[in-house]
């Protein structure tokens, strides 16, 4: 993959192996500031160890990873202050409170007293914490845990976030208020890199988005280069008092369909000319005097895409 | 040229502020970690209960169980084929000092009863026991994997027999010196006579000598030649016949020839007489003769018996001990502690301590790491620009705060059966309690970072506890171990902790008379930085992966 323009945080041919077991192998890819990207592969494709090299916990095997231009292995640690990291697992201490996980991760990122008693007020404003200052980590929702780790990875404002799979195991209310919480967080000019299995989060939430497939990067893009580029067939669904006409119509009308199947009294179409079909349908049910009580047109999700493209 | 100076010193100040910055940043990062550990500590309720009651627990139990000199509740079972005056003594001397006796009718019974803990030690009497008695035998049947029992038990019926044994042996010795002085009165009482006797041997030699000599002087051989009868009788025929020419009546000459023979035949009677006489004479006198010699020979006699008596009788007062109790010890042995041993617990302080701070220390401070370790956050710890060792160095505190206020207890609650002396050093034992606790307390975070699971990491932690225990004198002396791991033990930190409190607390050493062990613990302390160091390096590198 070639580079398209320079980014906050740029991989070179980066590669990482233990022992003779490769785990990712001359990934390249470049992330501009602000923006939201996502890393999308199957489980052990490389996508943690990804995020553990761009924070500098791993050391690359080859290649190298650039910070605004500089090699991380290079530059002192303090450039770690840079990078905030969520794991899948909480990572703070349930054992403290929440302000107490906050003021202590603070302090060892050697933040003044007063910036952190500034920073914990943003953090649990911006992730609705405010109340539960005082509440220890275990006593804490799912959904406020998971806010409680990013604001933890937030704490010292990094310019980039990392989140490894920052909605696993939540329920969908928890998860949309994670996401919403993760808007506000590029809403604040930080550069964000997810890894997530759920792909409909991704394509909701990223700018842009990087397919890992047997350790190297398959493909990268918008979700609409993903949608565009890989989606060839529409499924149109509708429901008419003639379906059974329709039904028999359709497979020998003139529009390309790839097919067409009938079930408790709903048609669905499957083709690649949606439009086509569309105009093909309107028309018959007027010449018909029908009228359409239900129509939906639904493309392929990104979790189809993905398991085609990960085949 | 001036301005290079200024410029070199200004680069100088920048680094010292630098230096002082990252000091200072990683002293608040250092108490950061502590006062966080702490409050994962006292919020985790049965790690508080386990840090906080354990020590006291077993301080606790250690005041109650060793708080006497003496072993209770001993068994001792006794057999005998007789029992006699002299083992019923022994035995009920043994009951009169708490131990439980239990006669047991046949041998194999008392000592498979050892075997079988039914016991704890077997005494066999040798039958008819007593004064005079053929055999005087006590044998003991002990349990030697009950090493120390077996020896305080031993040491104290031992001690106790030892009395019963002096005993009979003061009484029988006694017996012999009374007969001693005895022999001495009536020897010294004999000797008179005998002085009499020899003085009277040389009286009776003097008179025989003196005799012999008399009756030498006599010679009763004589015949009538000897008396010149010859010339009485021809003096008297000369007379007769002047006798005869003067005409005197023949009657008359017959009268004087009658009376001359008759004075003849009266003295060849009386010199027959004297002949036998002087025979007689001649036998006594030889006799005499012989006699002396005899007598001065007796005389010698008499004078070496009377000095052998004089020498048994010197020899007897050249006894200068005549007490029996003396005879028979005459080299008095007895015990005395080199401190005041006021109950076990008091001796033995010491190694407790070090058993406790050593136990306290390793186990607190893996349980620590083997926490942080699983608790995910300790991966955003490591993400952030904190030096690895700050986070030893806070584990290390928070460790140390912990064991010395467990110290404190300690020494609070052992107060109550300590004596002054101990606790009165206890100012100088801060420093090797100080050295000691680091020490254990880096070996606990080496075995928290070098082990995956809590369990290997707690097993392995028991591990270095039971290995430095068993090469201590805490089960056998150092002195029953090979020689060559002797050596090794001496590097041993408990058997180097035991040594140090003990010359302190029990000894009252000071610290320059402790500076080669010290030195020692300051070896090992750093030598188990740089592990902790390592082995943490060694554990990151393993979830890296």
């Amino acid at each position: 993959m070639v580079m398209q323009e320079r980014g906050v945080l740029e991989l070179n041919k980066v590669s990482k192996s233990y022992g003779e077991r490769a785990v990712l192998s001359e990934v390249s890819m470049s992330l501009p500031h602000n923006k939201i990207y996502g890393i999308i592969g199957k489980s052990g494709c490389g996508k943690t160890t990804l995020l553990n090299l761009l924070i500098g916990f791993l050391q690359p095997s080859r290649g190298t990873v650039y910070y605004q231009g500089k090699d991380l292995n290079k530059v002192s640690k303090e450039v770690r202050m840079k990078f905030g990291f969520a794991s899948q697992s909480y990572s703070f201490y349930p054992k403290l409170s929440v302000k107490e996980n906050l003021q202590y991760f603070g302090k060892l990122y050697g933040i003044g007293k007063v910036d952190i008693e500034d920073r914990t007020y943003q953090l649990l404003n911006m992730l609705r914490l405010s109340g539960e200052e005082n509440t220890t980590g275990d006593n804490l929702s799912s959904g406020m845990k998971k806010r409680l780790d990013i604001a933890c990875a937030l704490i010292h404002d990094p310019e980039v976030l990392l989140l490894d799979e920052p909605t696993a195991d939540l329920d969908p209310a928890l998860r949309s208020d994670v996401l919403s919480a993760i808007k506000k967080i590029r809403a604040a000019g930080k550069t964000i890199l997810i890894t997530t299995h759920l792909l409909g989060e991704i394509e909701i939430l990223c700018d842009r988005i990087f397919l890992l497939h047997h350790q190297r990067l398959k493909d990268m893009g918008s979700p609409d280069h993903f949608d565009k580029g890989y989606t060839k067939e529409v499924k149109i669904k509708l429901k008419s008092r003639s379906y059974a006409s329709l039904y028999s119509v359709l497979q020998s009308c003139p529009v390309d369909i790839e097919s067409a199947n009938v079930e408790d009294r709903y048609v669905t179409i499957t083709t690649k000319t949606p439009e086509q079909v569309m105009q093909y349908v309107m028309s018959f049910a007027q010449k018909h005097d029908d009228k359409i009580e239900h129509l939906s047109v639904s493309r392929p999700s990104l979790d189809r895409l993905f398991m085609e493209l990960t085949k | 040229m001036r301005s290079g100076g200024k410029l070199f010193l200004n680069n100088i100040l920048v680094w010292f502020a630098l230096i002082f910055g990252s000091i200072l940043r990683n002293i608040n990062r250092l108490f950061n970690i502590v006062i966080k550990n702490f409050r994962i500590l006292i919020r985790s309720k049965s790690s508080a209960l386990i840090i906080v009651l354990g020590p006291l627990l077993i301080i606790g139990l250690i005041g109650i169980a060793f708080s006497t000199t003496t072993v209770h509740d001993v068994i001792i079972g006794v057999h005998s084929g007789e029992y006699s005056d002299l083992s019923e003594n022994i035995i009920s001397e043994l009951e009169d000092g708490n131990y439980f006796i239990k006669k047991l009718d046949d041998r194999t019974a008392c000592i498979d009863g050892v075997k079988a803990g039914d016991h704890n030690i077997c005494l066999i009497f040798s039958e008819a026991m007593g004064v005079g008695g053929e055999v005087n035998r006590i044998t003991f049947h002990v349990d030697y994997t009950r090493v120390n029992l077996v020896y305080a038990i031993m040491d104290d019926i031992g001690s106790k027999l030892a009395k019963t044994s002096d005993d009979l042996s003061l009484e029988m010795t006694q017996i012999i010196v009374d007969e001693l002085e005895n022999a001495k009165g009536v020897i010294a009482g004999k000797l008179s006579i005998l002085n009499v006797v020899s003085e009277d041997s040389l009286d009776l030699q003097e008179k025989v000598a003196t005799g012999y000599e008399n009756l030498s002087k006599y010679n009763l051989t004589k015949d009538l030649g000897d008396l010149r009868y010859n010339v009485v009788e021809g003096d008297f025929d000369s007379l007769s016949d002047y006798l005869n020419g003067q005409n005197l009546s023949t009657a008359r000459l017959d009268s004087l020839n009658t009376s001359l023979a008759e004075f003849k035949e009266n003295l060849e009677k009386h010199l027959d007489d004297t002949s036998a006489a002087s025979r007689h004479m001649d036998t006594v006198t030889e006799t005499l003769e012989s006699l002396s010699p005899s007598l001065a020979k007796n005389s010698v006699k008499v004078d070496q018996v009377k000095r052998a008596l004089e020498g048994v009788l010197l020899g007897i007062d050249s006894i200068e001990v005549k007490d029996s109790s003396e005879i028979v010890s005459p080299i008095s042995t007895s015990v005395q502690p080199v401190v005041t041993e006021d109950t076990h617990a008091n001796g033995m302080f010491p190694t407790f301590l070090v058993l406790v701070l050593m136990f306290v220390s390793i186990m607190l401070a893996s349980t620590l790491v083997l926490n942080e370790k699983s608790a995910n956050a300790h991966f955003r710890n490591f993400v952030t620009p904190t030096n690895n060792m700050v986070f030893i160095i806070g584990t290390y505190l928070t460790s140390l705060i912990i064991v010395a206020l467990q110290l404190l207890v300690v020494i609070g609650v052992g107060a109550t059966f300590l004596s002054g002396s101990t606790l009165g050093n206890m100012v100088n034992a801060i420093y090797p309690l100080f050295l000691l606790a680091s020490l254990f307390i880096f070996i606990g975070i080496c075995v928290g970072y070098l082990f995956k699971s809590s369990e290997t990491a707690m097993l392995a932690a028991l591990f270095i506890v039971s290995a430095t225990m068993f090469f201590s004198n805490m089960i056998l002396p150092i002195e029953s171990v090979p020689s060559y791991l002797q050596g090794f033990m001496g590097y041993n930190p408990f058997v180097l902790g035991e040594t140090i409190l003990k010359k302190i607390l029990l000894f009252g050493f000071g610290l320059s008379e402790i500076g080669r062990e010290c030195g020692i613990l300051w070896i090992l302390t750093i030598v188990f930085l740089i592990g902790s160091y390592l082995s943490m390096r060694l554990y990151k590198r393993g979830i890296n992966r």
